[in-house]
């Protein structure tokens, strides 16, 4: 163990920072994301030694998963889907004149989110691995299900509205192919639908060219009106006050990462919602609060790490990064799965070590980096909107090459500087546009294996209580809903 | 609901159209798909169960709409000729933004070009500058810009652009 932290600390060290930092620069730009930077950097490390390339290609997984911060907190721009909560309350904390809070909030939450998730997958992987892979489709259906409920707590206020932006995600998520048949449905006869609305280009349109539209609209300015705030990026005092959020969002993102195939932007999603749901002042979310901020990011970084679990403990790849990771082993003659431990210990124990220098060289450059990108908030819009929207282009365009995408991306910009104008939140929306494929495939994938019964949703123990809480949080909703009516009324 | 209530609530109106034109292509398209053969629900279930949702909030909306005599948060806010000088603005960015992605489907019109002219028309749109010196520095930062970005993204990344 010593003897590949000392490799880690003096052979492996630039790998790392070189990895980090191209890792947060990709993550930073729409359209180029983790698993694109890190497949072109496989072909480069055939000449690198198995722990060196695995610490390259670590650290780029875990510099892009931050990355993301950057453009969402600043543009209002998700480089990374993970990232895409962050943009709730980072931007518009940035907008008021904190974009150095806002920014260190984030990569602070991404740093202790991280170094949870490194601890549980230093000291607990094999236990939490068997039981994550004993989830089946109607378990992950009742997680869905306990997300997509907390749209409801996260519309306090407006329930019809969220509720309506969140339908109306659902269905918009549901053309192409049918996850279970594979026949085509809803494509309307347009072949550009076969493979449905790619999900870049919907939340570029959405979230990032909705709001150019909504600038344009606006008087020219400075991004940030208020030149005078605070210039201090990040603050200890942080930890203690925020003490729970970072823990609870930590958990939360480390055991959804653990999840095969369900990934950091959904551990985001519930992270936030759960923060919401917890507050005493849910008023403050989307307008820039700094528990939104962490738990986004807290959330999709310990997600980041916790799905290196499985990939180290059972050689299961739960997201496409981590597949492409498991490729670089097998290309490196590692063996990864269950025997990695016992027969190429120094190889788990290089990924483990390489994630924790990782952190630390992540935390360094984005300290180092966050002042000079703050100063991108005082840049007059009319310098920063154009490049944006090539940049919008570009991501759109990347996905699969069609000029259909960046139409498509502009579709929903309009829908989105529309919703923007009725005061219909865009929160519910992409959540329910995520969530909504993977509820159904769960849901009919359990109905196939239980010929047809739902009663397992209920007779499952895991099932019955998350459901429970599903339930328990619409119940939440309605209530204050009808509260704050009567409370309006009087 | 007066015609000045009518007109300040047109995007929660539009929004609604916009819903429930979504949910009856839904609906509409469900039910032409066959029924399942080898699982419960099948295929069009979802996206049946979710129009009708869909429409089911529409009318709700519409009912609290009539019932507190138009859209009060909409009217507080967004009123004026400065709501239409912006929207206006926006459509204008709009126009601009779909003139330079329709370029793109003109093969012979190279992204370096298109990108150049799209940067410096729309700083000249948001901006409205007309001193010589200022415009000749945005052609030329447009330019390179357009080139870097062409660079960067092809020779690095792979992106076919």
């Amino acid at each position: 163990m010593s003897e590949v932290f000392a490799h880690i600390l003096t052979g492996g060290l630039p790998w790392i920072v070189l990895g980090t930092a191209v890792g947060i620069f990709v993550g930073a730009i729409p359209g180029l994301s983790g698993a694109m930077v890190i497949s072109l950097a496989l072909p480069m490390t055939f000449f690198m030694s198995g722990e060196d390339a695995l610490l390259l290609l670590v650290s780029m997984y875990i510099g892009a998963t931050t990355g993301g911060l950057i453009s969402a907190t600043l543009m209002r721009m998700p480089g990374t889907e993970a990232a895409i909560m962050t943009t709730l309350d980072g931007y518009p904390m940035a907008a008021a004149g904190e974009p150095a809070r806002a920014l260190g909030l984030g990569v602070l939450a991404s740093f202790v989110g991280s170094m949870i998730a490194w601890l549980i997958l230093a000291l607990l992987s094999p236990p939490l691995s068997l039981i994550a892979v004993r989830f089946g489709p109607y378990e992950i259906f009742a997680m869905t299900v306990v997300a997509l409920s907390l749209i409801a707590t996260i519309s306090r206020g407006s329930l019809v509205n969220g509720l309506l932006a969140a339908v109306l995600g659902a269905l918009v998520s549901l053309p192409g192919v049918d996850p279970i048949t594979g026949t085509l449905r809803l494509t309307f006869g347009f072949h550009g639908l076969d493979n449905g609305f790619a999900l870049l280009p919907v939340l570029l349109g959405a979230l990032v060219l909705s709001q150019v539209l909504a600038d344009c609209g606006d008087a020219i300015r400075p991004m940030s009106a208020t030149r005078g705030g605070s210039r201090v990026v990040m603050r200890m005092s942080d930890l203690a006050r925020y003490a729970w959020t970072f823990l609870r969002s930590s958990l939360v993102g480390t055991w959804i990462g653990i999840l095969p195939g369900v990934g950091g932007t959904t551990a985001s999603i519930a992270a936030y919602s759960i923060e919401k749901a917890v507050s005493r002042t849910p008023e403050r979310f989307g307008k820039g609060a700094a528990e939104g901020i962490i738990a986004s990011e807290a959330a999709n970084n310990s997600g980041t790490v916790g799905a290196l679990v499985p990939l180290i403990t059972l050689g299961i790849p739960g997201s496409v990064i981590t597949a492409i990771l498991l490729g670089a082993m097998v290309i490196h003659n590692l063996n990864p799965g269950p025997l990695l431990f016992a027969e190429n210990p120094a190889i788990a124990y290089t990924i483990i070590g390489g994630v924790l220098v990782a952190n630390v060289a992540m935390l360094a450059i984005m300290w180092l980096a966050t002042p000079l990108l703050a100063r991108l908030m005082y840049v007059n819009k009319a310098y920063l909107l154009p490049p944006i929207v090539v940049f919008c282009f570009i991501g759109a365009y990347s996905v699969s090459s069609r000029l259909f995408d960046a139409g498509v991306m502009l579709v929903f910009a309009a829908l989105g500087y529309l919703m923007h104008k009725a005061k219909i939140p865009t929160g519910p929306f992409i959540i329910a546009y995520i969530l909504t494929p993977m509820a159904e495939e769960n849901l009919r994938s359990g109905l196939v294996i239980y010929d047809g019964s739902y009663l397992p949703l209920l007779t499952r123990p895991v099932c019955a209580i998350f459901l429970a809480v599903a339930v328990a949080f619409i119940v939440w909703a309605l209530v204050s809903e009808l509260r704050s009516f009567r409370k309006a009324a009087a | 609901m007066t015609r000045r209530l009518l007109r300040e609530s047109t995007p929660a109106l539009l929004f609604m159209l916009v819903v429930c034109a979504v949910a009856a292509a839904a609906i509409h398209a469900s039910m032409a798909i066959p029924p399942a053969v080898y699982e419960r629900i099948g295929s069009g279930a979802f996206p049946m169960a979710l129009g009708v949702l869909a429409l089911g909030l529409v009318g709700l909306k519409a009912l609290s709409f009539l019932m507190a005599g138009g859209a009060q948060e909409e009217v507080e806010s967004e009123a004026g000729p400065a709501t239409a000088h912006s929207a206006a603005k926006a459509f204008g960015a709009l126009a601009l933004i779909t003139a330079y992605f329709a370029t793109f489907a003109l093969p012979a019109v190279p992204f370096t070009l298109a990108t150049s002219a799209f940067t410096f028309l729309m700083f000249v749109f948001l901006t409205g500058e007309r001193r010589i010196p200022v415009l000749a520095a945005a052609l030329i930062s447009s330019v390179l810009f357009a080139f870097l970005v062409h660079y960067v993204f092809t020779s690095f990344f792979y992106v076919d652009i």
